[in-house]
C-alpha cells in the first residue's frame, strides 16, 4: 500500500553555468541532485535550507562570474513523494515514462507525469516527482484518481526528513 | 426510378493518347469536377485526368463530408456560396444521388473571444446574403438538445454561429458523379497513371507531362492534387509555402439517429456528426508535425474522443469501429491557392488544407474557366499565387478549420 | 434473479455462459436482422469477427453476444428489428430486393428533386443497429502504462511458448489475451497443451499476464492500446518488441443461402458445443477443407448433435471419421428462416447445422498495422493452420527473435482466393456476390472503389469475414486488373472494438492553471474565467461597475499572478535581448524598465511585457499570460541560434504577482512599508526592490490601467500573506479587488491593445500605431527586415479608437462595420465607459476610413474614429503621479 504526500516547500535551487562548472560543483549535503541540462542542475533539499544551498553554490560559482546563476525556485514547483509497495504502480497509472532501475541513490529523469511536464527522483522505495506549483491541484487529483485502484493512502508530509536524502 | 434497374456504366478505360488539349493531373473531386465543366461549360473534350490511384483516392475520399458558406472573409464567402449554389442541384445535374443531407451546421463559441469571432462571421455572412447568424445557448438548447450545454464543464459554451443551409453529403458521390458525367460527355479518365515530371520548352512554358506510361503533350495542365501539390510544383519549379500536415477522422458503430446538426467547435478543435449510416463522424484539427506518413495516431483517437465526450457525453459507450488519415495542404492564411503559377500553360488549384471538399464545385467551375479562357476568374483572384509575395493574404483560419 | 433477461423473458444460466450461449440454450436461433434486408441472422463465428450476435446489453448496443459473459439481471434484447427479430416487419425489405440493388442509393431518389429531403428521414431512421442511451455520461477510466522488453499478444499455444521462450532468454514478458487462455476451445488436447503452459507462465517470475484484454492497434513507438473490459481499464503498452499470437479463423465460404441461420462456422461450432455443451440441432453436416475440421465432428457428437454427413474434397483423408463422407463441396444451403437442407456433391442433405470447417487464414489485422515495427508473428496467426507441435514451435521461435530483438515487420502480400458464384459476401452490409458482379462491370474496377460502392469491408467486422471474397470476386470478373482490383484495402485501427470512453482514459483535459490565491479569490465571491490555460478572476460577486469605480476613484488590487516572468541572465543577456526585441534594451539602466513588443520574424506582434534592467546584466522580463509557455521555448531557440551564453529561468509560477492600482495607491503601499514609494524617490516605469507586509518584491510602477500604479513581484508562498495586509491596509480607502473585466474596461479607456483580442496573425507594430516601440536604427532584431518591407506597403487596414456619441448602446465585439454598405472593418474590444459616459472602443478598419473624424457604421449606429486621441487622462498625469 502506497503512501502520498506533498512537501510543498522543500528546498528547490536551480544552478546554470557552463557545463563543465556544473560537473564540478558539488551536490550539497542531504540533498537531491538533478542534472536538467548540460549548462543547469537542481538541488532539491530540505525545507528550509534553500538559503544554505544557494550560499553554498554561489559561492562555488562565483569565479564564473556574470556565467553563472543561482537561483531560488522553491515556490515554483511541488513535490509529491509515493513511498512505499506499489509506488510504481501508482505511477505506471500517472506516467508513461519508464522508471529508471531503483538504487539507494536517487535516479533522476524527466518526463511527463500527471500530463504534466516533471523532473522526478527515483530510490528504492520510493518516488518524487516535481511539476509545476500551477499545477498542482490537477496532479493532485490525477495521483488520487490513480491511486484509489491501487490502495494508496495519502498521508501528512512527515515533520523530519521529508526528502529523506540526509545521510 | 427507371435509372435503378439499368446496369449504369460510370466509367471505361480507354488507351492514353499522346495530346490532350488540357491535361488535368489529379482525379479526385476537383479535378473530376474540372474536367466536366470544360465539356459541359465550354466543350472542351480533349481532356484527360491523370490518377495514379483510383478515383478519390485523396482527399475526396477522406473528410468529414460538410459544406457550407459562412466563411469570415467577403472573398472566401462569395467563393464558396458559389459553390454551394451548385451543390444544391448537383445530384439532378449529374444524376447521382448524393444524399445531400441539410441539417444545418453550428459551430460553437466557447469562449468570449470565440463569441467575438462568431458574431463578426454572422454578420458578414448576412452582408453577402448567407444565412448565418449568432445564437444564445436558449436557442441551440431548442435546435439541438442532444448537445451538452451544462455550465459544469471545463469550456461551457456560450454560443454559437447557426448556418442552417451547412449540410453533409456522400463524399464518393460527388466524385464519382462528375467523374462519370465528364466521362459520358468525352473526357478521358486514366486511372493508375502517375504524373512523373512536367516537361517545358526551351521558353520555360508548359507543354505537356511526363507519366509512368510515356510523355503527353497538352496545351494546358492543371494540377489539382491537393496533399501531393508540393511533389507536382517540384516537378514544375513552381515554389508555394506550401506545408503538409497530416489530418485523422474516425466512425463510430452505427446508431439510431440521434444528432441532426453538424456539430464543429473551434475550442475543442473537434468536428462531430451523425451519418445517414447512422455512424457518428468525428473529426479534428490537423497534426502539427509535417509529414507524408499516413499511420494513424492513438494521440487523436484520444484527444478527439474526450472532445467529442466534452459536446455529446451520450457517446461515451459507442465503438469505435475505423480510423483513417489523409494529407492536408496548409497555407498561410488557410485559403486556397488557384491559377497562374509564373508556369505559363501550369495551372495550380491547391492549397486545400481542411477545407477543399466544399469548394468541389466552385473549383470545377473555376478551374475550367481558367483553362479555357486562360484569364483568372473574379472569383478565385484573390486566391493567386502571388498574394504572399504581395502580402495580401485572404485570412480564414477561424473559419475553415478549428486549429490551434 | 438467477438468469437474465432477454427481451421480457426470463432465461436460465449456466456456469461459463456467454450470452450467446445461453440464449442457444434456450432455443433462440435468429440473433439479428441484417443492416439493409433485416434477413434472420443466427451464429456463425461465434469469436466475436462477424456482426450476427450484435444484440444490446444493459443499455450498451453493438455487444458481441457470442463473446460477451451472461451475468445473472443482464437485460438483453435484440437489434435493428421490429417489432421483434423473431418478426421483423421490415424483412419485407428482403422482398424488394430486385428494387434495391448495390448502390440503389445513389440511382434513386434524384427526380423530382422534392424527393429525397422527403425520403431522407426515413431512411436515416433506418440506419444504425441499436440506440443511445440519452443519459450516458461518460466515466473516468484508468489508464496503464506498461514497459514490457517483450509483449506477447495471444495466449494460445503459440504465444504461450513465445512468452517462455522470450522470459528463458532474460527478458521480462507481458502476455495479455483478449479472452481467458483456451476458453473458445473445447476440451480435448489442445485445451490441456494451453492449460499446461498457462501454469509454467503464471510460475514465471519475469512474466506477467493479463486476461480478458483485447489489442486494439498497433501504433509508431511500437505503440500497443489494449482494453480491460473487466478491470475498467485500458492499457498503453510500450514494449521493445511484440509477438502476435493472434491466431486464425476459417474463411468464410460464400454459396447460395450462406446468410442462413443454422449455417456457422467449424471452430464456432465446436465452441459453442464444446465448451458450452450445446445441442446445435438435430442433424448436423460438417464440411470439413482441412484436418482440423475432422475434429470438430465427435466435438459436435458429443454435445448430442446427430453428425448426418461430412463434405470433404477428394484429398482430405477422413479415415478418422464414421459418419458417411460426401466427396465435394457445399453450393447451396436452403431454408426459409431456419436452415433446412445442404446442397454438396450433387446430393441435398436434409440437416439444420452446417459447420464450415474451411481452410485457416491468419487473424491478420493486427498483423498488418505492425509493418515498419519491431514485432514478430507466430502461430496460425502466420497465415495456416497449425498443429500442436507447430504451434509450440513457431511460438518459441517467435519469443527467441523478440527477444533478440526483431527486424521490423514487412507485410507479406495477401494470399489469393476463390469465391463462390452465389450468395452474401458481406454479412454487415447485406452485399451479395453479384452485387459486386455487377459494380465491377459498371466500373468499379479496384479494390477501394469497390469498398466504396458496394460498403464491403465498412461494417462492424471491418473486413474480417469479407475482405478476401471481395477481393475473389472482383479477380474473377475482371482478371485483367488482378494487381488493381485484388490489393487489399488498406486496413486501419482499431482491430478490436474500444468505446470512446475507454480512449480517453487517463486522458489529460483542459487542466486548469491556478495562482495560490484562487482560493481567496473564491472566497470573496469571485466568478473564475479561462485567460490563455489559467483560471483569472472575472469579477467578484459580478460587479464590476463596483471594481471599475474603485480603481478609478479610490484603490483597487489585483491578482496579476498569471503573467508570464522570466529572469533572463548569462554572459550574453544584453546582447540577446537587445537582439530580440524591437526596442533598445542595451541602453536599459539597472533600475529602470521598458515596456515593449515581441515580434516574430514576420514582424507581427505575438506578445507584449515588461523588460526591467536588474543591474549586473540580468534581466526580469514579463510577458502575458498565455504567452509563457510558447514563449520560453522561443527564447531558448534564439539563443541558440545566436549562439548566445543566456539563461532563461521561467519563474511564472515561482513568483506571485499583484497590482496595486488607483488614486490611493501610494498611500496604501505607505502603510505597509518602510522604504520610499514618493514619486521623486520611485518615478512611473521604473522599478524598486522594497519590502511590502514583510514581503520582499520587485516592484515596477507601470500604466495598463491609466491610474497610479505599483505591480508587486514577490516569492508566490507569500501571495496570502502579501494580499491579505493590502486588503487590510486599504480598509480605510474602500479598497476593491478587481477582476478581467473590469481591468478590460479599464485599459480599454487608455487605448490600451490587448494582443490576440486587438491584435491578429498579420499584425504589425504600423498597423496599430506603435511606431514608437519599434527602433529601426538598431543593427538586428526579430522581424526587422519583414517591419522595413511593410513599412514600403500601405497597410490594407488599421486599428482604431472609436467613439459613439452618449446615450446610444455600445456594439458588442465582434459587431462588423461598415461604410455605405460595403464591409469596412469590425469591432475588437467595446465598453460604455462610466468615466467619459459614452461607448467607446478598437476596431480594424480599412485604410480609407481610418481617418481621424471618419463616420462608420457600426452595427446600425454611426461611430467616429478618433486617431491621435487618447480617451482617458491623453497626458497621462494619473499615471505618473
Amino acid at each position: 500500500m502506497p503512501d502520498l504526500f506533498t512537501v510543498h516547500d522543500a528546498a528547490k535551487v536551480r544552478c546554470f553555468a557552463p557545463p563543465a562548472a556544473i560537473d564540478a560543483l558539488a551536490t550539497p549535503a542531504g540533498a537531491l541532485r538533478g542534472r536538467i541540462a548540460p549548462n543547469e542542475v537542481v538541488f532539491v533539499g530540505e525545507p528550509g535550507t534553500a538559503a544554505a544551498i544557494i550560499a553554498t553554490c554561489s559561492s562555488s560559482l562565483a569565479s564564473e562570474g556574470a556565467s553563472a546563476m543561482v537561483v531560488d525556485h522553491t515556490d515554483g514547483w511541488t513535490l509529491f513523494s509515493l513511498v512505499g509497495d506499489g509506488a510504481e504502480d501508482v505511477f505506471a497509472r500517472i506516467s508513461m515514462v519508464p522508471l529508471p532501475v531503483a538504487s539507494g541513490d536517487a535516479s533522476f529523469f524527466m518526463g511527463r507525469i500527471g500530463d504534466v511536464a516533471s523532473k522526478a527522483f527515483r530510490r528504492t522505495g520510493r518516488i518524487d516527482f516535481m511539476t509545476g506549483m500551477e499545477t498542482s491541484r490537477h496532479v493532485r487529483e490525477v495521483l488520487e484518481h490513480a491511486g484509489h485502484a491501487v490502495g494508496m493512502h495519502a498521508v501528512p508530509t512527515p515533520d523530519t526528513n521529508p526528502i529523506g536524502a540526509a545521510r | 426510378m427507371s435509372g435503378l434497374f439499368k446496369g449504369r456504366t460510370w466509367w471505361k478505360r480507354t488507351d492514353l493518347k499522346k495530346r490532350y488539349d488540357v491535361v488535368i493531373i489529379g482525379g479526385g473531386g476537383h479535378g473530376c469536377a474540372t474536367a466536366y465543366y470544360l465539356a459541359k461549360n465550354f466543350g472542351i473534350t480533349n481532356v484527360a485526368v491523370l490518377e495514379k490511384n483510383y478515383i478519390g483516392a485523396g482527399g475526396t475520399g477522406r473528410n468529414t463530408t460538410i459544406i457550407r458558406s459562412n466563411y469570415r472573409t467577403p472573398e472566401g464567402i462569395r467563393f464558396y456560396e458559389r459553390s454551394m449554389e451548385l451543390f444544391r442541384g448537383l445530384s439532378q445535374e449529374l444524376d447521382i444521388n448524393m444524399m445531400l443531407s441539410k441539417l444545418g451546421h453550428f459551430t460553437l463559441a466557447h469562449t468570449d473571444s470565440s463569441v467575438r469571432v462568431q458574431r463578426e462571421r454572422g454578420e458578414t455572412n448576412r452582408l453577402l446574403g448567407v444565412d448565418s447568424r449568432l445564437i444564445g445557448v436558449e436557442e441551440i438548447r431548442e435546435l439541438c438538445p442532444e448537445l451538452n450545454l451544462s455550465r459544469d464543464v471545463a469550456f461551457p459554451i456560450q454560443a454559437a454561429l447557426y448556418h442552417p443551409p451547412g449540410s453533409v453529403l456522400r463524399h464518393d458521390a460527388v466524385v464519382w458523379g462528375y467523374a462519370t458525367g465528364a466521362y459520358h460527355r468525352g473526357v478521358e479518365l486514366h486511372q493508375g497513371v502517375e504524373v512523373t515530371g512536367i516537361r517545358k520548352d526551351s521558353t520555360g512554358k508548359c507543354v505537356g507531362v511526363e507519366t509512368n506510361e510515356g510523355p503527353i503533350d497538352a496545351g494546358v495542365v492543371i494540377s489539382a492534387v491537393a496533399g501531393w501539390t508540393t511533389s507536382v510544383c517540384d516537378m514544375a519549379g513552381v515554389r508555394t509555402p506550401i506545408t503538409n500536415h497530416p489530418l485523422q477522422a474516425f466512425v463510430t458503430e452505427p446508431v439510431k439517429p440521434m444528432l441532426h446538426k453538424i456539430l464543429v467547435s473551434a475550442s475543442l478543435h473537434v468536428y462531430v456528426s451523425q451519418t445517414d449510416r447512422g455512424e457518428f463522424l468525428i473529426g479534428s484539427e490537423i497534426e502539427p508535425y509535417t509529414t507524408f506518413n499516413l499511420r494513424s495516431t492513438f494521440t487523436f483517437t484520444q484527444h478527439s474522443s474526450a472532445n467529442a465526450l466534452d459536446l455529446v457525453p451520450q457517446l461515451a459507450r459507442l465503438k469505435i469501429m475505423r480510423q483513417w488519415t489523409g494529407y492536408c495542404d496548409m497555407t498561410p492564411d488557410y485559403s486556397p491557392i488557384m491559377g497562374e503559377t509564373g508556369v505559363e500553360n501550369f495551372y495550380l488549384d491547391a492549397g486545400w488544407g481542411t477545407w477543399g471538399f466544399k469548394a468541389t464545385a466552385v473549383c470545377g467551375e473555376t478551374m475550367a474557366q481558367m483553362a479555357a479562357t486562360q484569364k483568372t476568374p473574379d472569383l478565385i483572384a484573390p486566391f493567386r499565387l502571388s498574394r504572399f509575395a504581395d502580402e495580401q493574404l485572404v485570412p480564414e483560419k477561424a473559419a475553415a478549420s478549428v486549429s490551434h | 434473479m438467477t438468469g437474465i433477461d432477454f427481451e421480457g423473458t426470463q432465461v436460465p444460466l449456466q456456469a461459463g455462459d456467454t450470452i450467446a450461449a445461453a440464449l442457444y440454450r434456450s432455443g433462440t436461433r435468429v440473433f439479428s436482422r441484417s443492416f439493409k434486408y433485416h434477413r434472420p441472422r443466427g451464429l456463425y463465428c461465434a469469436a466475436g469477427d462477424c456482426p450476427n450476435c450484435l444484440v444490446t446489453v444493459d443499455g450498451e448496443v453493438n455487444v458481441r453476444a457470442c463473446e460477451c459473459a451472461a451475468k445473472a439481471g443482464q437485460k438483453v434484447s435484440r437489434q435493428n428489428a421490429w417489432p421483434s427479430a423473431d418478426r421483423d416487419a421490415l424483412s419485407i425489405i428482403d422482398k424488394m430486393h430486385w428494387a434495391l440493388p448495390v448502390g440503389f442509393y445513389y440511382k434513386a431518389g434524384i427526380k423530382p428533386k422534392f424527393a429525397w429531403p422527403m425520403v431522407e428521414p426515413f431512411i436515416r431512421k433506418m440506419a444504425g443497429l441499436g440506440f443511445v442511451d440519452h443519459h450516458d455520461a461518460p466515466r473516468h477510466l484508468v489508464r496503464v502504462n506498461h514497459h514490457p522488453e517483450v509483449l506477447v499478444i495471444g495466449a494460445g499455444v503459440a504465444g504461450l511458448s513465445a512468452a517462455l521462450a522470450a522470459a528463458g532468454a532474460g527478458k521480462s514478458v507481458l502476455v495479455i489475451d483478449e479472452k481467458a487462455p483456451g476458453h473458445r476451445v473445447a476440451v480435448g488436447e489442445t485445451r490441456a497443451a494451453i492449460d499446461r503452459l498457462v501454469g509454467e507462465v503464471t510460475a514465471h517470475g519475469a512474466i506477467t499476464t493479463q486476461w480478458n484484454t483485447a489489442a486494439t492497434g498497433i501504433f509508431e513507438g511500437p505503440l500497443v492500446i489494449a482494453v480491460d473490459a473487466t478491470r475498467e481499464e485500458t492499457l498503453h503498452v510500450h514494449p521493445g518488441a511484440i509477438v502476435v499470437a493472434a491466431g486464425g479463423r476459417e474463411i468464410h465460404r460464400v454459396f447460395r443461402g450462406n446468410d442462413l441461420p443454422g449455417v456457422m462456422q467449424a471452430r464456432g461450432a465446436a465452441r459453442l458445443a464444446g465448451v458450452h455443451g450445446l445441442k446445435l440441432g438435430e442433424r448436423a453436416v460438417v464440411w470439413a477443407e482441412q484436418p482440423e475440421a475432422l475434429a470438430h465432428v465427435e466435438t459436435l457428437q458429443r454435445a448430442g448433435v446427430t453428425v448426418v454427413a461430412v463434405v470433404a474434397p477428394d484429398g482430405l483423408d477422413t479415415s478418422s471419421v464414421t459418419v458417411e463422407v460426401v466427396r465435394g463441396e457445399v453450393t447451396a444451403a436452403n431454408g426459409k428462416k431456419r436452415l433446412a437442407s445442404v446442397v454438396a456433391g450433387g446430393r441435398t442433405i436434409a440437416c439444420d447445422v452446417l459447420a464450415i470447417g474451411s481452410e485457416i487464414q491468419g487473424n491478420e489485422h493486427l498483423v498488418r498495422l505492425s509493418y515498419d515495427l519491431p514485432v514478430v508473428i507466430a502461430g496460425d496467426c502466420t497465415g495456416r493452420h497449425h498443429t500442436l507441435e507447430e504451434a509450440a514451435a513457431s511460438g518459441t521461435s517467435a519469443g527467441t527473435a523478440a527477444a533478440a530483438g526483431p527486424a521490423l515487420y514487412a507485410v507479406e502480400p495477401v494470399r489469393p482466393r476463390t469465391c463462390g458464384s452465389d450468395g452474401y459476401v458481406c454479412l454487415c452490409e447485406d452485399v451479395s456476390v453479384k452485387d459486386i458482379e455487377v459494380a465491377c462491370k459498371e466500373g468499379f474496377d479496384s479494390a477501394e472503389l469497390l469498398k466504396r460502392y458496394t460498403t464491403v469491408t465498412m461494417g462492424p467486422c471491418q473486413g474480417r469475414i469479407c475482405a478476401d471474397q471481395l477481393r475473389a470476386v472482383a479477380e474473377r470478373v475482371t482478371p485483367e486488373l488482378a494487381e488493381r482490383v485484388g490489393a487489399p484495402t488498406t486496413l486501419r485501427p482499431p482491430t478490436r472494438p474500444i468505446t470512446l470512453e475507454q480512449a480517453v482514459a487517463g486522458a489529460a483535459h483542459h487542466i486548469e492553471r491556478h495562482t495560490t490565491l484562487t482560493s481567496k479569490h473564491l472566497s470573496a465571491g469571485a466568478s473564475m474565467m479561462w485567460a490563455g490555460v489559467w483560471k483569472r478572476v472575472e469579477a467578484y460577486n459580478g460587479d464590476v461597475q463596483g471594481e471599475y469605480a474603485a480603481v478609478r476613484e479610490r484603490v483597487g488590487v489585483i491578482d496579476v499572478g498569471t503573467l508570464g516572468k522570466f529572469l533572463v541572465g548569462g554572459k550574453d543577456a544584453t546582447a540577446f535581448l537587445e537582439r530580440l526585441y524591437p526596442m533598445k534594451i542595451a541602453d536599459l539602466e539597472a533600475g529602470r524598465l521598458r515596456y515593449g513588443l515581441l515580434l516574430e520574424e514576420g514582424g507581427v506582434i505575438i506578445d507584449d511585457g515588461t523588460v526591467c534592467a536588474l543591474g549586473d546584466g540580468r534581466y526580469y522580463i514579463t510577458v502575458t499570460t498565455s504567452g509563457a509557455e510558447r514563449l520560453e521555448s522561443w527564447m531558448l531557440d534564439w539563443a541558440e541560434a545566436w549562439g548566445h551564453e543566456v539563461y532563461v529561468v521561467n519563474q511564472t509560477a515561482s513568483l506571485g504577482a499583484i497590482n496595486v492600482a488607483g488614486p490611493q495607491a501610494r498611500a496604501v503601499l505607505e502603510k505597509l512599508t518602510s522604504d520610499a514609494v514618493d514619486r521623486e524617490s520611485f518615478p512611473y516605469i521604473r522599478h524598486r526592490q522594497i519590502t511590502v507586509a514583510g514581503v520582499p518584491c520587485l516592484a515596477m510602477r507601470l500604466g495598463f490601467v491609466g491610474e497610479l500604479a505599483y505591480e508587486l513581484h514577490f516569492p508566490a508562498s507569500q501571495a496570502e500573506r502579501l494580499w491579505d495586509a493590502i486588503i487590510e491596509a486599504g480598509k480605510a480607502f474602500d479598497i476593491r479587488p478587481f477582476g478581467l473585466m473590469a481591468q478590460r474596461l479599464l485599459r480599454l479607456e487608455k487605448g490600451h491593445i490587448i494582443v490576440a483580442q486587438d491584435t491578429d496573425f498579420e499584425t504589425t507594430p504600423w498597423k496599430v500605431g506603435m511606431e514608437w516601440a519599434v527602433k529601426l536604427d538598431k543593427p538586428d532584431f526579430v522581424g526587422k527586415a519583414a517591419l522595413l518591407r511593410h513599412q514600403k506597403r500601405t497597410d490594407r487596414e488599421l486599428l482604431v479608437p472609436w467613439v459613439m456619441p452618449a446615450g446610444t448602446a455600445c456594439p458588442p465585439e465582434g459587431t462588423v462595420i461598415t461604410v455605405n454598405g460595403a464591409l469596412s472593418g469590425r469591432v475588437t474590444s467595446a465598453w460604455h465607459s462610466p468615466t467619459l459616459g459614452h461607448p467607446l472602443g478598437l476596431a480594424w478598419v480599412v485604410n480609407a476610413h481610418a481617418k481621424d473624424g471618419a463616420a462608420v457604421n457600426v452595427g446600425g449606429t454611426t461611430a467616429t474614429v478618433r486617431v491621435g486621441h487618447a480617451f482617458y487622462d491623453p497626458q497621462g498625469e494619473k499615471l505618473r503621479a
